[in-house]
């Protein structure tokens, strides 16, 4: 027979003013080893757990005293120095739980009791479990090279970590390399945002610590956090790095394509330089218009071309990635109303940015693309696409695209002087400081319309712009040389498809989910994954170039370990999995899969909810930390002892908030009845409906159920939580219990005063109706 | 105009015909009644109002059970185009054209135009592009015909200024035909070419896609597409039909 020790904590009058410790000790003398301290947390109270497991060869230990969630840690850690396992321990919360909340010391004490010999009888089950480790690789992935990829690669390189960019394009820059110039709200002036990118990159390449995979794609992942094995595919290289960029092939070269770093305003050859800034410097070949002629190997002198080069595969090993991969156009022939494509002089907001920059088409010159013709009066039209019910339409609203606007606005007014300008706006967005630069623009003359434009139309060779003034209640139709769409921002190709790849979470609009949308915003829901820039949403670069440090923090706090211990208090199967998936299914997770038609939980992405348990038809699923076991061993724990007519209602509460919640009652001296008894379960998906009937089997009054918003849910939202809540429901009332002795409530810790009034109203209800009548057959 | 009551149960009714004969998808020229019908059976698809709308229908002994689609005539030439333009026994190379697609059926189930967006539909364009005709774009192309309904017997100056504006638009691109897909849009362009005959200085005939259709496929000009009709003669663009 295992022997077991219960060590009980005075907490200086704060347990033992309520409760009659003594007794507790002479009770539980009978069959298991009992000490007892002022202050078990305290070095002396420590050295005498140790001391007692060393010198009675304890087999489990039973710590009464305040909440596991003050001095878990600090007991487990006695449990370690003296050489038992650290899951060989049950804490008794009989101060937050029991002293603190109960008026008299006979209930107290019978109540404090009770909970003892619930974890007493818990114990019984308890398994030793060790800690899992994973050697962290330290390494990082950075996926996508503009602003937000290339910030968070030189935060993570300069930090000594190697690290791996992986670009799509020839080049790195991404869409910053586009946009000409950004705004900037202290100086009331654009700047060049290739003054601020371009140093960038040039460290990106300098640094030794990165290494740059352009023209390359994630082809495969595996593994977890602190190590991950990734596939890199890379398109055929066939300018090699003793190119030159002299630029005598592209000069010869017969093929014109669409030049997207122009955002399609010029042409460019099939060998071709992205851009003069260009990193890798050196040219290369699109090889899907490539018609392989030659032409380009005769002129080179450099030797530097291979036309037939193949694609190659890399395999990286990495402990982090950052997704950086960024967003993409609406595309405004979506909204033909417009007259995008149908009409030369209607342009969007980008290809503006490229017409009048330095670099671009018309060498920074405000010249209109249908007759090369200086525009004097714009119209700017917003929301194309943005904050769109329609079909193909965005919800949301792209949150820079009136900046864009004002940008533009201003620079060419200080530019082109005489340039008349309208903007038809829905509202304007320009929050914070921005709101200067939007009165500074309205001061320099540029009119702002409230009102979505209707249309463009063609008349007489002109372009005429139908609008409603809302402001006015007026319709307008305005003339234009030159008509500018603000289109939106959607997540990129690159984003959905990495997100596919990655098998981490996307949000309703695509974009990648951060972990919590105020506190973790760097963070996904899959653990060593993070993300930054536009790829989580609409945002300017100095959100995205923020984000993408943050990003690199969180990546290199856990790269930065040797290993990392995981809990293993996560799902294990049993040799009865007959490999029906059906866990695989509901694991939100991907915490399992499927080995040789056998389920296998991988440890590092279980975050232990315990969701998985029951949907298995052959019970082979079980949850190390509260086992089937242990979950029945404390129903039947807490019920023990009941007395013919004592009422006892139990409270399910998910340990990360609703038990933290239920502590708060206990530190504020809120009252409740003893009749109360709180089991901490992991999630409350761990609760299945032959839980809710054992425990009404056994004696139960009444069953809550206390789920805390956000709390960590195998990987479900809430909405699919209260769904399965709601579900459960159902099934226990289809078991006949009686569905007035059944609660579910939503638990905000903030709130732990509506936690503790409907725990009261609960009881009292309870304790209205009466004893529950003995109705259930026993199992 | 009509109680929704009378609405529904007159069309549950007339669904619930077409349903019993065996023939289950409807196919409408009129985009109202395409329009009306879809709505109707959308409302018809809430339990409740089917169930007390069939009550209704019990003193005629009928009941309406679903299984109808609703199309307009359009999107079954459009679905057939290919198949039409090989028998076709005339080709409208020499012809330009402008379409009218009609309010009822681009703008109240906006999301299941066939051919293009809602915004600027191409159901007639790509039927008549089919049979090689060329196509002219026109500023006020996404505008009423000016019918707009009750605005036709209350408020004559809306009708008159809206059409006016669509017609001086279109007039201005020079085609040689107006394709529409209504009755009533059909109707409001042909006849009110002669009532601006003072201010538009040359008129345009207008047919219904159906009427070019037969026409192409060598349909008898009065007995079956009804060209006695027409207020703008059409014997000009007959002329520059050429037989295949």
């Amino acid at each position: 027979m295992s022997k077991f020790g219960v060590f009980l904590c005075r907490c200086d009058g704060n347990i033992s003013d309520s409760i009659d410790i003594d007794r507790l000790d002479k009770d539980f003398k009978r069959t298991n080893v009992v000490d007892s301290d002022q202050h078990l947390c305290s070095l002396q109270g420590q050295q005498k757990i140790k001391k007692s497991i060393r010198k009675h060869n304890l087999d489990g230990v039973v710590i009464g005293a305040c909440s596991p969630n003050n001095h878990g840690k600090t007991f487990r850690g006695c449990m370690r120095d003296a050489g038992l396992n650290p899951y060989l321990l049950e804490i008794t919360n009989i101060r937050e739980q029991c002293s603190w909340v109960t008026d008299d010391r006979k209930s107290a004490t019978k109540k404090a009791r009770d909970l003892v010999n619930a974890s007493l009888q818990r114990l019984e089950h308890a398994e030793s479990l060790s800690d899992f480790r994973v050697d962290v690789t330290n390494a990082t992935l950075v996926i996508g090279g503009g602003i937000a990829g290339i910030t968070a690669a030189l935060a993570l390189a300069e930090n000594g970590v190697k690290t791996y960019l992986v670009e799509k394009e020839p080049s790195i820059g991404g869409n910053t390399v586009r946009v000409g110039k950004v705004f900037s709200p202290h100086k009331m002036v654009e700047e060049c945002a290739m003054c601020s990118l371009s140093p960038l990159m040039n460290d990106v390449y300098e640094n030794h610590k990165i290494e740059l995979l352009t023209d390359a794609e994630i082809a495969n992942i595996n593994g977890t956090a602190g190590h991950f094995n990734v596939d890199v595919k890379i398109k055929p290289q066939s300018v090699s790095e003793r190119c030159t960029s002299c630029g005598e092939c592209a000069a010869v070269c017969p093929i014109e394509v669409p030049d997207w770093w122009n955002a399609n305003t010029r042409k460019r050859k099939a060998i071709y330089k992205p851009f003069p800034q260009a990193v890798p410097d050196r040219y290369t070949i699109d090889v899907e218009h490539c018609v392989k002629c030659g032409q380009c190997t005769k002129v080179c002198k450099s030797d530097a071309i291979v036309l037939e080069a193949e694609p190659s595969l890399r395999k990286i090993e990495v402990g982090a990635i950052v997704v950086a991969t960024g967003h993409d156009e609406f595309d405004p022939s979506l909204r033909p109303e417009y007259g995008y494509g149908r009409f030369k002089d209607v342009v969007t907001q980008l290809e503006l940015a490229r017409i009048i920059g330095v670099n671009g088409p018309t060498n920074g010159e405000l010249l209109r693309p249908s007759d090369g013709k200086p525009p004097k009066r714009i119209v700017m039209i917003q929301c194309v696409g943005s904050r769109d019910e329609k079909p193909h339409g965005l919800p949301y609203c792209s949150s820079v695209c009136c900046m864009v606007a004002l940008k533009h606005a201003n620079y060419i007014t200080d530019y082109f002087p005489g340039t008349d300008i309208t903007v038809l706006y829905t509202d304007i967005r320009a929050p914070g400081i921005y709101e200067n630069y939007y009165r500074h623009v309205q001061e320099k003359g540029v009119k702002f319309i409230r009102g979505r434009a209707s249309d463009v139309k063609l008349k007489g060779g002109k372009l005429y712009v139908s609008a409603e003034d809302t402001l006015r209640g007026q319709c307008l139709e305005l003339d234009a040389d030159l008509v500018v769409l603000s289109t939106g921002i959607k997540p990129s190709h690159g984003t959905i498809q990495v997100g596919e790849t990655l098998g981490i979470e996307l949000s309703d609009d695509l974009f990648v989910k951060e972990k919590h949308p105020k506190l973790e915003g760097a963070s996904t829901n899959t653990k060593g994954i993070y993300v930054c820039g536009t790829a989580q949403g609409p945002k300017d670069i100095t959100y995205s170039v923020l984000q993408a440090d943050a990003a690199a923090l969180e990546a290199l706090s856990l790269v930065g370990q040797d290993y990392v211990l995981i809990e293993p208090l996560s799902a294990f199967v049993k040799d009865s999995c007959n490999g029906c998936g059906m866990c695989v299914r509901q694991c939100k997770n991907n915490a399992i899969k499927m080995v040789d038609r056998r389920a296998t939980v991988d440890p590092m992405l279980c975050t232990g909810g315990g969701a998985c348990v029951h949907v298995c038809p052959t019970a082979a699923l079980d949850l190390h930390g509260c086992t089937e076991a242990q979950l029945e061993a404390s129903i039947r724990g807490v019920l023990a002892g009941k007395s013919e007519k004592e009422i006892r209602n139990i409270a399910f509460l998910d340990t990360k908030i609703g038990y933290a919640a239920a502590d708060n009652i206990g530190a504020a001296r809120l009252r409740y009845p003893p009749s109360i008894r709180i089991i901490s379960v992991p999630s409350v998906l761990r609760l299945a409906p032959q839980h809710i009937e054992l425990a009404f089997q056994l004696g139960a009054d009444g069953v809550f159920i206390g789920q805390g918003f956000e709390a960590e849910s195998c990987g479900e939202n809430f909405e699919s939580v209260e769904t399965r809540l709601n579900d459960l429901s159902k099934q226990v009332v289809q078991r006949g219990i009686d569905p007035t002795r059944l609660k579910i409530y939503r638990v905000y810790i903030p709130h732990f005063v509506g936690l503790h009034k409907r725990l009261m109203q609960f009881d009292d209800k309870i304790k209205e109706t009466g004893e529950i009548e003995e109705e259930l057959t026993t199992p | 105009m009509v109680p929704p009551e009378a609405n529904l149960s007159l069309n549950a009714r007339n669904l619930a015909l077409a349903y019993n004969s065996g023939y289950t998808n409807v196919v409408c020229t009129c985009p109202t009644s395409y329009a009306n019908l879809k709505e109707c059976i959308g409302e018809l698809n809430d339990v409740r109002t089917r169930a007390a709308i069939n009550d209704v229908l019990k003193a005629v002994n009928y009941e309406y059970k679903g299984g109808v689609t609703v199309y307009h005539a359009a999107e079954v030439l459009y679905s057939l185009k290919e198949i039409l333009a090989e028998r076709a026994k005339f080709s409208l190379s020499e012809v330009n054209i402008a379409t009218h697609h009609g309010c009822h059926y681009t703008k109240v189930f906006y999301d299941e135009v066939t051919g293009g967006l809602w915004e600027y539909p191409t159901l007639l364009d790509e039927i008549c592009a089919a049979f090689s005709a060329t196509l002219v774009d026109y500023s006020e192309r996404s505008s009423c015909c000016g019918l707009g309904f009750s605005h036709l017997i209350d408020v004559d100056e809306y009708t008159e200024s809206t059409s006016f504006r669509k017609l001086e638009s279109v007039l201005a691109e020079e085609p040689d035909l107006i394709v529409t897909m209504c009755a009533g849009c059909q109707l409001i362009l042909d006849r009110f070419q002669r009532q601006f005959e003072d201010r538009l200085n040359r008129v345009v005939p207008v047919l219904n896609v159906s009427q070019l259709v037969a026409l192409l496929l060598g349909a008898d000009k009065s007995r079956d597409a009804c060209l006695q009709f027409a207020t703008i003669d059409v014997a000009p663009l007959i002329e520059k039909m050429e037989a295949v």
